[in-house]
């Protein structure tokens, strides 16, 4: 059953609850339902793994045990329920966690520990349950559930555009994946993972292409992966999400690895394998910016995490990012160290210009996919434009980007050549969708990636007298603003 | 004006520290009391032993409400740096990791156990960030470790959400607070010898809550502030843009019928170009085919022409020695690169040079005078230097000779345009990264206006220019 179609449902039985106040709330009460169903779920597959499996939940507690409407009467609903559900909650929250519980146990703890009951009405709680046990397990894994409910809730919740928090499309985190190409035996790491859709992408790619696909291997994968997220929601759905797909014991950090010194970091913490796309236009604080280099920190978040990945990547290792212009563009001093850096240091050896609307509808962030290693020194790096498919104006909700629309690039990643751009007539000078240049040319352009871009808007250029007046007008309009601002704290200095 | 933020954030916990954000009401009792209350729990604590006793008014840095009273920080909190224990890294990087690490700026690693659990007040030892912000603090709450480079406090009867505020308030170097000099240093005996104004309890929490909600409002100013600051940053490289604009369409200047016109101007130069055919100095190339009425990017002056970069000048492109031979490369002649190239400026000097053999080897033994024209075609299009000196140059660059030059009317002309016009013949498609070539080179559009006229356009250019640079940093400086 549609995902889609289900948070409906869920959202329109909650409406009915008088506990409930607001998207955020309604949030809640979906995960930790759709977390204990899924976690049921999993405990029937590793009881049959292994005979001796203890579940960290109490028996009564327990999905199974109470969850299940067999249309007897039996089932509790109404004020029972909520007096059980506040309980389960108490019980879940103080779950005993001793060095030796494994981080599958471990996790039931730690996500009672953000998680709260708001539904004060029995019967609502009792319709909702039962939706859940209607979901079946296989779907999850099929259609990167996760990704899909946390979106469908993001857009309902209309906070897309805060914090540069956009899930990315399953078309690029697959392509990204294919490119780098990780094997079994590579550690494999996102330091933003969000709900862990590249770390995902990673493991089909893994399991896919493993020809041995022994119990050896199998053992490796278990501790290959490893994830950083800030945020307390994609983190929960992330564990759950690698429990999902059988990592048993996923070492998901729920915190920030930009607070850690990246001096500090030595072997233990370098990966083979980097993939992510960081969260952009974050402002990080003096306090973090100073477990970095001073002259490659700067407030920008994203162009922190590339900074703390050029410390992270093994020799030989790989790395996949999607960035946005900004880094690329940028001409700033700090902007300019870090390219320089990643140039002198790494080799960057590919740039995909990938259009606006790829992450329609959140936004129309230009981005970017750059892929460089630690194998030697750039010496070229080569751009391509990725171009609207025939019969796309642009990608939208309805129509996203899907792997299909990658496929050229794919072609072209095999056997790289120069393409030039459609002359528009004798005299136009000559662009490229697809050219290589030297680390000479690049530093001669100012370390300004900005090569083998889109059209630009026309800038419209107005008569001075139009320039000077439209600057005094926006100036104006600012000015009236700040001053309101500035009238409002003044209000609240007065003293009460 | 993010500086009237800073500014701001500093007057407002300065005005908390000293009673004047919140009312002093009869009913939040004295602090002498709370004081007392806290002396008697600390000396019933084995651990606490420090009792540093009533503030000497030397220590008291301003006058605060009677209702409130001076202590030292020692004497109102609970210490307990000596739990603490630092963890290897090593130990660290295998720990599974559910309990922050804390370090003098923040959670800086997660371990497996922890030796607090409660709320504590989080003072940054070594290396805290003491001068780099007045972030001196931070609360943690919760089950945490810590390492011995922050310090470790507990309090009960005072608010921590405004000890942290005070302490954020303490500009701690300026108070001689700080020792060290390779890691800024707090140590244990300054930090208790911090004096606190010490309001009742429940004006404490009026005060963090009040300072909380107008941070609050200061950020969101900050935000307009910043617009504000984005706005006039960009408003100098506008405004010039417009005026070339205008000047290339005849705006800024009055068109004199003594100046003749551009037709004339052409033949001229036409009679000078075929002299030089002649004389064998310049090759002869092909017609360029007529510009037509869509080709023309604005209108112009009824005196003016629209021309093609080829029809009034001839230009010369230039090479790149062989790297991997040395004697090309030694330090007898000045040879340009785009980076050398200040923009609209006059180049002095270079970055590298070549040897008489690379000049008379791959130059044909010519230099580009000094004061001739250069403007680059290749990635960076349209970037104009005049040579200061002597130079030869590589080949994304053209140095560019007008046919008829009067006092070098036409080239200041082509100075000032050439920036715009090399961008502006695509520009509905312009792709960053282009390169122009020799074709588009030749075809380039100029607005060609009488000499007299360039003459004039130049130099009102070069004072409204001047002008735009003062006003372009009294606002951004405003």
């Amino acid at each position: 059953m549609s995902f889609g179609n289900l948070i409906k449902k869920l959202q329109d039985i909650m409406r009915t609850d008088p506990g409930i106040n607001g998207d955020a709330q309604r949030i809640e009460q979906i995960v930790w339902m759709l977390f204990l169903s899924l976690y049921d779920a999993k405990e029937q597959e590793w009881e049959i793994i292994d005979k001796n499996y203890v579940s960290i939940i109490p028996e009564e507690y327990r999905w199974r045990n109470w969850a299940i409407d067999n249309k007897d009467g039996k089932a509790l609903t109404g004020d029972e329920l909520v007096t059980f559900i506040n309980k389960l909650f108490r019980t879940l929250k103080n779950l005993e966690i001793t060095p030796d519980t494994p981080v599958r146990g471990r996790i039931v703890r730690e996500v009672f520990t953000d998680l709260n009951n708001y539904m004060k009405d029995g019967i609502a709680i009792r319709q909702m349950v039962n939706e859940f046990t209607k979901l079946d397990l296989a779907d999850f894994q099929n259609r990167h559930a996760f990704n899909e409910i946390y979106e469908t809730i993001l857009k309902d919740l209309q906070s897309a555009g805060n914090s540069g928090e956009f899930y990315t499309p399953r078309a690029i985190t697959d392509f990204v994946t294919r490119m780098v190409n990780p094997k079994v035996g590579d550690t494999v790491a996102d330091f933003a993972c969000g709900t862990g859709g590249f770390l995902v992408s990673a493991l089909k790619h893994m399991t896919q292409n493993d020809s041995a696909d022994t119990i050896e291997s199998n053992k490796k994968l278990q501790s290959a992966f490893y994830g950083v997220e800030k945020k307390p929601l994609p983190y929960l759905l992330c564990t759950t999400n690698m429990l999902l797909h059988d990592i048993n014991n996923p070492e998901i950090i729920h915190g920030n690895s930009l607070e850690k010194n990246v001096r500090d970091y030595d072997e233990k913490d370098k990966f083979d394998i980097i993939l992510m796309n960081p969260p952009y236009g974050g402002n990080e604080k003096k306090a973090i910016q100073s477990n970095f280099p001073r002259e490659l920190a700067d407030s920008e978040t994203a162009d922190l995490f590339i900074v703390e990945i050029m410390y992270r990547l093994k020799k030989s290792g790989r790395c996949g990012i999607v960035l946005p212009d900004g880094l690329l563009f940028g001409g700033d001093n700090t902007k300019t160290a870090i390219k320089k850096k990643l140039l002198e240091d790494f080799n960057l050896h590919t740039i995909i210009r990938l259009p606006g609307s790829i992450f329609a509808p959140y936004t129309s962030i230009a981005t970017n996919l750059l892929f460089f290693d630690n194998t030697h020194p750039t010496k070229e790096v080569w751009f391509y434009r990725m171009d609207m498919p025939e019969g796309y104006k642009a990608f939208s909700k309805t129509r996203p980007v899907e792997l299909k629309h990658l496929a050229p690039i794919e072609k072209w990643w095999n056997d790289r050549k120069e393409i030039e751009d459609e002359k528009k007539s004798d005299d136009s000078s000559v662009t490229y969708k697809a050219k290589s240049y030297t680390v000479a040319e690049i530093a001669d352009h100012n370390y300004n990636l900005d090569l083998c871009g889109f059209p630009q808007e026309e800038k419209v250029i107005l008569s001075p007298e139009e320039t000077i007046k439209n600057f005094i007008e926006k100036r104006e309009a600012l000015e009236k603003e700040i001053d309101a601002k500035l009238e409002e704290l003044k209000q609240l200095l007065e003293i009460k | 004006m993010s500086t009237i933020c800073d500014d701001l954030r500093a007057a407002i916990l300065q005005a908390a520290m000293q009673g004047k954000l919140t009312k002093q009401l009869p009913e939040d009792g004295n602090a002498e009391d709370l004081l007392e209350t806290i002396r008697a729990l600390k000396s019933n604590d084995k651990k606490s032993k420090i009792q540093l006793g009533a503030v000497k008014n030397n220590d008291k840095p301003f006058n605060i409400p009677s209702s409130w009273c001076w202590g030292y920080f020692g004497d109102l909190v609970f210490n307990h740096d000596s739990e603490r224990k630092p963890v290897s890294k090593e130990k660290r990087s295998r720990d599974n990791g559910q309990y922050p690490y804390y370090g003098a700026t923040g959670a800086i690693d997660v371990v497996d156990d922890y030796i607090f659990d409660g709320d504590f007040l989080m003072i940054g030892e070594d290396g805290g960030n003491f001068f780099v912000s007045r972030d001196n603090s931070f609360i943690a709450h919760g089950k945490f470790w810590a390492n011995n480079h922050v310090h470790v406090v507990s309090m009960t009867n005072m608010n921590i959400n405004y000890m942290k505020h005070f302490l954020d308030s303490c500009n701690m170097p300026a108070m001689g607070l700080i020792n060290g000099i390779a890691v800024p240093k707090l140590n244990q005996k300054n930090l208790n010898s911090i004096a606190v104004p010490i309001p009742p309890f429940a004006e404490q929490k009026r005060i963090a809550e009040k300072v909380d909600e107008l941070m609050a409002r200061v950020a969101d100013l900050e935000q307009s502030a910043d617009a504000l600051a984005s706005l006039r940053k960009a408003f100098p490289d506008d405004i010039k843009a417009s005026l070339l604009q205008a000047a290339m369409q005849g705006k800024l200047t009055k068109q004199l019928p003594e100046d003749g016109n551009a037709e004339e101007l052409l033949d001229q130069i036409k009679a000078e170009r075929d002299k030089l055919i002649a004389e064998g100095k310049i090759k002869k190339q092909k017609s360029l085919a007529p510009i037509t009425d869509g080709e023309i990017p604005f209108n112009i002056p009824e005196n003016w022409k629209w021309v093609k970069l080829a029809d009034i000048t001839t230009y010369k492109m230039g090479k790149t020695p062989q790297r991997s031979d040395e004697t090309y490369w030694k330090d007898d002649f000045a040879w340009v690169s785009i980076a050398d190239m200040p923009e609209n400026g006059t180049l002095e000097r270079t970055k590298e040079k070549i040897s008489q053999k690379a000049l008379s080897e791959k130059f044909n033994n010519s230099l580009v005078p000094k004061g001739t024209l250069i403007m680059s075609f290749k990635l960076t299009v349209g970037r104009c230097s005049i040579l200061g000196i002597d130079a030869v140059h590589n080949e994304a660059i053209i140095s560019i000779f007008p046919y008829i030059d009067a006092n070098n009317s036409t080239r200041d002309y082509l100075f000032a345009t050439l920036p715009f016009l090399s961008n502006f013949g695509d520009s509905k498609d312009a792709i960053k990264g282009k390169t122009l070539n020799n074709s588009s080179l030749s075809n380039l559009l100029v607005p060609l206006p009488p000499l007299a006229e360039q003459k004039r356009i130049v130099e009102r250019l070069d004072i409204l220019m001047q002008n735009i640079n003062v006003v372009g940093d009294l606002i951004a400086s405003e």
